[in-house]
């Protein structure tokens, strides 16, 4: 049994643009990621101020 | 229901109808009527994909979860910002640069036809499955408010989906998304609006946040970790990434939509605008549950939310002796808590501390003798979906509860007209043109693709009179979600990152992980948030282990 992977399919021309605001992608994925950060953190801190 | 109700009810159902028939006009070839053309807007798409997300089980479910287990349950979108950054640094270009109608149209060029095959079955088994439990949610709600059977509900349902969906094509389902989100989003802060302006005027929103933390209802974030716990951070974090990364990059109910994109640019966006919309939504949603729980301490709740089967049970020998403890669990609870809040005010802690420890046990008084009542109607009956319509119709105004009805009624269109869309694309796309009739003209497609989705759409309808069969509909679908989706996941991890592993080593890695995830489910008490995990590294490993077990070809230049 042969288990033969497929060639690697030619890029068609498609391009990638920069995002609107905050330069390259990379800089807007940690934006979204400290914002969900901050997000849990907020919550966590909402769910001691209430618990018993 | 009120003349009012009625009116506001029947005459968004008609706007959203027809607004999806004027939108889907122009979609008579293929590439308009299942990817719009490629002409999305990144808000269209953000909004649908969030529509199409938000069932109507979201409504009736997570607020009655709320009601009963607090806000916890939040925690299981934790990781979908995860899965988007992922998502949209990965598949999305790939997808795109690909030229594909369907997810598995890929899975062909970068493994094998029985590959896309398998999988492609396994997602039109498990979201017809999940499009006949999105139908069913608003059975349940016109159950209550009039009296109908379930069947002939649902049946309006689907065919008010199956009108506009089949017309239009997915341009008609996205644009009429963007409404019914928009209404679902303004019927969201109205309904906590209204939960807090109906609370006692001697009980602040300040003292309803004590009594609800009081009781545990305050809890988005539970940090002790448990396999057997299905919601808490650590759960939330990795199963919930695991199972949005599945969701959003394997089932085509997700994939087609950013597919739709302008570009990829904008595909990017509106994956990213769910990351950041998600989470307070869904903690806005729970919110709303624990007030409705806050407003009922003060307000006498039924023993039963179900009103048919509280109708039925009063006639039953049992019932006095249940109502008479439910009734003094009730008044011990009151009491408890306006003792509470006067200790609280006073800043009299050991008073405080008393009447918590009193507030509590009248809960669970109140708990076990609700529970009794279930137990007249049947041993496995659970009337948790019916709590926040129970509040609804009895206490909202004229108008407010026809635009309520015409929410859940919105989310529930949205996503099964997005799941019957995705479903006839694949069935067409995947099974029909590949394997019966790869060379008909561009119309021909289109028409079988409108045929389609009128048989997903019935499909859907008859599968939604199994619904009644389960306990808090949330969760059933997805569990449904979960037993397959880690299988799904692996895969396409293979495809993207594992460029040696080959057709074999795919095919027979779902299989395994399919294997993995059903004995998890059949002989362990893993919470099912972890099948997506366990499923996705399993088909990993096997496809690994195939890969290196087989020796492979040279790659053609």
């Amino acid at each position: 049994m042969e288990d033969q992977p497929r060639p690697e399919m030619p890029p068609p021309e498609m391009p990638d643009d920069p995002p609107p605001f905050l330069g390259t992608w990379p800089c807007v994925y940690a934006v979204v990621a400290c914002y969900v950060a901050a997000l849990i953190f907020l919550f966590w801190l909402f769910s001691r101020a209430f618990a018993e | 229901m009120r003349p009012l109700d009625w009116i506001v009810m029947f005459g968004w159902l008609a706007f959203i109808v027809s607004y999806g028939l004027w939108r889907g006009r122009g979609s008579g070839t293929t590439r308009n009527y299942l990817l719009a053309g490629k002409t999305m807007p990144w808000y269209a798409m953000g909004l649908s994909i969030m529509a199409t997300q938000a069932s109507a089980i979201t409504f009736i479910s997570t607020t009655g979860q709320s009601y009963i287990d607090g806000m916890r349950f939040v925690q299981f979108y934790f990781g979908l910002p995860v899965a988007m950054i992922i998502l949209s640094a990965t598949a999305v270009p790939i997808f795109h640069r690909a030229n594909v109608y369907t997810a598995y149209e890929y899975l062909e060029r970068r493994f094998d036809a029985k590959t896309r095959s398998l999988v492609s079955a396994i997602f039109l088994i498990q979201r017809g499955l999940g499009a006949g439990l999105s139908l069913y949610a608003p059975a349940v709600v016109l159950s209550v408010i009039l009296g109908w059977p379930d069947r002939v509900t649902t049946v309006l349902m689907g065919v008010l989906v199956m009108i506009y969906t089949s017309w239009g094509g997915i341009k008609a389902v996205t644009w009429a998304d963007v409404y019914q989100m928009a209404l679902i989003l303004a019927a969201l802060v109205l309904a906590l609006g209204m939960v807090i302006y109906l609370l006692p005027h001697t009980v602040s929103f300040g003292d309803a946040l004590s009594l609800a933390g009081a009781m545990g209802r305050l809890n988005p974030v539970t940090t002790k970790f448990d396999w057997d716990d299905r919601y808490n951070i650590w759960s939330g974090l990795i199963g919930g990434a695991f199972l949005a990364l599945a969701y959003f990059g394997c089932d085509q109910s997700q994939v087609q939509r950013y597919l739709t994109g302008k570009s990829i640019a904008q595909s990017r966006l509106s994956l990213l605008f769910n990351a950041m919309a998600k989470i307070p939504m869904q903690f806005f949603i729970l919110f709303i549950g624990a007030m409705v729980f806050v407003f009922f301490v003060f307000e006498k709740p039924p023993l039963l939310f179900h009103p048919v089967e509280q109708a039925n049970v009063e006639r039953s020998t049992a019932y006095s002796h249940v109502r008479q403890s439910f009734d003094e669990a009730f008044a011990h609870r009151r009491e408890a808590a306006e003792d509470y809040l006067a200790a609280h005010r006073r800043g009299d802690e050991a008073s405080r501390q008393a009447a918590a420890g009193r507030y509590r046990r009248a809960q669970q008084d109140l708990e076990a003798a609700h529970t009794a009542g279930e137990r007249l109607v049947s041993p496995g009956f659970n009337d948790t979906n019916f709590i926040f319509l129970s509040f609804v119709t009895r206490y909202l105004p004229a108008g407010v509860v026809g635009l309520i009805v015409a929410v859940i009624f919105s989310a529930a269109m949205s996503s099964t007209s997005g799941e019957i869309n995705s479903l006839a694309t694949v069935s067409v796309i995947d099974i029909y043109r590949r394997h019966f009739r790869p060379d008909a003209p561009d119309h021909h497609y289109v028409v079988a693709s409108r045929l389609t989705t009128i048989f997903w759409g019935c499909f859907a309808v008859c599968f939604a009179n199994f619904g009644r069969n389960f306990g808090a509909l949330i969760e059933a679908v997805n569990m449904v979600g979960s037993l397959f989706y880690g299988g799904l996941l692996g895969v396409f991890v293979l495809a993207f990152f594992f460029k040696r592993v080959g057709a074999n080593g795919a095919f027979y890695g779902v299989l395994a992980g399919e294997a993995a995830i059903f004995a998890a489910n059949r002989f362990t008490h893993i919470g099912f948030l972890w099948y997506n995990v366990i499923g996705c590294a399993v088909v990993v490993a096997a496809g690994l282990a195939i890969a290196a077990a087989t020796p492979a070809k040279a790659l053609p230049r």
